[in-house]
């Protein structure tokens, strides 16, 4: 029987295993790749590039501890709710009852304390519980009836707004009232000063809200990235059926996120006495346009499960940077708004050709 | 000057160059706020009509210039929200704030020493001259009359302050506290 010699050929062919690296990647596709690994550096590296350009264009007026901290003070709110907003976009969903719920928490603190004379303390914590509640029915009609976020979002926001001017009778808490009675309530607006001079101008300026923000997005960052929780928020986000599959409790999950999301918007809503010092139920009506520009700015996929809350940071404050800096250019109003129209468009473009990355 | 908002409504830009007129400044086209010329104006922006908005506006203007002594606002809220800002950086006492409505909550800020003065109007009367007016057209098709000397009919405004100044006409805080609303 002749021996069969199917397998001579072989002895021709490559002996290499299946090989996936990629030794030679141009310049371009490295700086794709990098991208793609750290997605805040985007909104990162466009910060830093505005800061240049407006402190080159007008100098020491806007590149100065001043102004710089001006736009931290000034973003504070809107990156608040951008970190709530940031956790529920990373989950494919989306919040459009951010602000409302940031309204009617205010509201509720500052009602709670002047028409039924509560202690400040106990208005506070009630103010951050109607917040927790609002954001956990967000998060009921989401994960266990299962009705698209910005639908059940759409109708909480009206449903909450309604609550809140029927509340409040649209009754303004003036601040000198606040500031007499119950100074805990401006809490977030305590500030204190480096290098100003004697009348107190120039300087760097921080606001107890400022150093909220900047510690509540390092703390979600952290969990986000090393806790369990965190890694099921962007597993749900990246594919829900999948984790699910893998054992990851989505609907816990999601009603988790949607409930510290309506918390955080509570927080923020003491943080907004703390900055217009009064209690006005007609503040904060934009406050989920201009999350969702943060967010989207700051390089996190609306499609979910990328992006990283740090980025919301650098949109918020890319977009402080344009709003200031277009003022003291001297430029109409109407500028700033078609300016970050094109940053949105743009940040979603460079998300699409992110996401193309070989990875 | 803290405005309404950047599409300038009427209501807005008429409140805006009234004040700016009666300093004699040239309005470039009145019907238009942000085209003038003057040095003394630092700049315009824009406030939403809440107290958010004028903080922010005013922090704006302050980082353009940290000496600005007048501020004129759309509304009350816009300027109490103005006041935190300026408060913020220590300048509250030294600025002079005035503002356009004469809600309860503006008046009860100006004998707080918060806002400067306000032009009271009276939308009550407003409505209750408007209803008459009707009234008397569908009774014999009389025509409400502009007021003399104007080509509107004029329902009345009052300067609120308890800082009255010589040749303005004004109204004491008390009595514009018994006229306001809201």
């Amino acid at each position: 029987m002749a021996a069969q010699k199917f397998e001579e050929v072989l002895s021709d062919s490559s002996d290499q295993v299946a090989d996936f690296s990629q030794q030679h990647r141009g310049f371009v596709a490295t700086f794709q790749h990098r991208l793609h690994e750290n997605p805040a550096l985007v909104p990162l590296i466009v910060l830093v590039i505005s800061i240049a350009i407006f402190g080159i264009l007008l100098g020491t007026k806007f590149f100065s501890a001043f102004a710089l901290t001006l736009i931290l003070q000034q973003v504070a709110i809107v990156g608040i709710v951008g970190a709530a907003q940031s956790i529920v976009i990373l989950t494919a969903g989306i919040d459009l009852s951010v602000g409302a719920i940031m309204v009617l928490s205010s509201v509720v603190m500052g009602q709670f304390t002047f028409r039924y004379g509560l202690p400040v303390e106990l208005s506070i914590i009630c103010g951050l519980l109607c917040g927790t509640i609002c954001g956990y029915i967000n998060g009921v009609f989401v994960a266990v009836l299962k009705l698209p976020p910005f639908i059940v979002t759409l109708g909480m926001w009206q449903i909450i707004l309604a609550a809140n001017f029927l509340y409040s009778a649209n009754e303004t808490i003036r601040s000198k009232e606040i500031e007499q009675n119950a100074s805990l309530l401006q809490m977030f607006g305590w500030k204190f000063k480096i290098g100003a001079d004697e009348a107190g101008r120039g300087g760097a300026t921080f606001t107890i809200g400022v150093i909220f923000l900047v510690a509540l997005v390092l703390a979600l960052a952290y969990a986000l990235r090393h806790t369990a929780w965190g890694r099921h928020v962007y597993a749900v986000g990246d594919d829900p059926e999948a984790a699910e599959l893998s054992g990851v409790q989505v609907k816990r999950t999601l009603i988790s996120v949607y409930t510290l999301a309506g918390l955080i918007c509570a927080f923020a809503g003491w943080a907004l006495i703390g900055r217009i010092g009064s209690v006005s139920p007609t503040s904060g009506q934009l406050a989920n346009i201009e999350s969702i520009t943060a967010v989207v700015i700051g390089g996190i996929s609306l499609f979910g499960g990328r992006g990283s809350i740090l980025g919301m940071l650098f949109g918020a404050l890319i977009v402080g940077v344009f709003t200031l800096g277009l003022r003291l250019l001297g430029a109409d109003a109407q500028w700033t708004y078609l300016l970050i129209g094109a940053l949105i468009i743009g940040a979603v473009a460079i998300d699409q050709w992110i996401r193309k990355v070989a990875a | 000057m803290l405005d309404l908002a950047v599409s300038q409504p009427s209501v807005g830009v008429l409140r805006d160059q009234g004040f700016l007129q009666g300093f004699g400044i040239d309005l470039g086209d009145p019907n238009k706020w942000g085209d003038e010329t003057d040095p003394r104006i630092v700049g315009h922006d824009v406030t939403a009509g809440n107290e958010e908005g004028g903080r922010k506006a005013m922090e704006n203007l302050l980082a353009k210039d940290q000496d600005i002594n007048v501020v004129y606002t759309i509304n009350e809220p816009a300027a109490a929200g103005a006041y935190e800002a300026l408060k913020a950086i220590g300048r509250e006492n030294d600025v002079l704030i005035v503002s356009v409505d004469g809600g309860c909550p503006g008046v009860d800020n100006i004998a707080d020493g918060v806002i400067g003065a306000t032009s009271q109007q009276y939308p009550l009367l407003m409505a209750s001259l408007g209803i008459e007016a009707i009234a008397a057209w569908a009774k014999d098709g009389t025509k409400p009359a502009p007021t003399p000397g104007k080509d509107f009919f004029d329902t009345g405004v009052a300067l609120v302050t308890d800082q009255p100044a010589d040749g303005v006409d004004s109204i004491s805080v008390a009595e514009g506290k018994n006229l306001c609303w809201g």
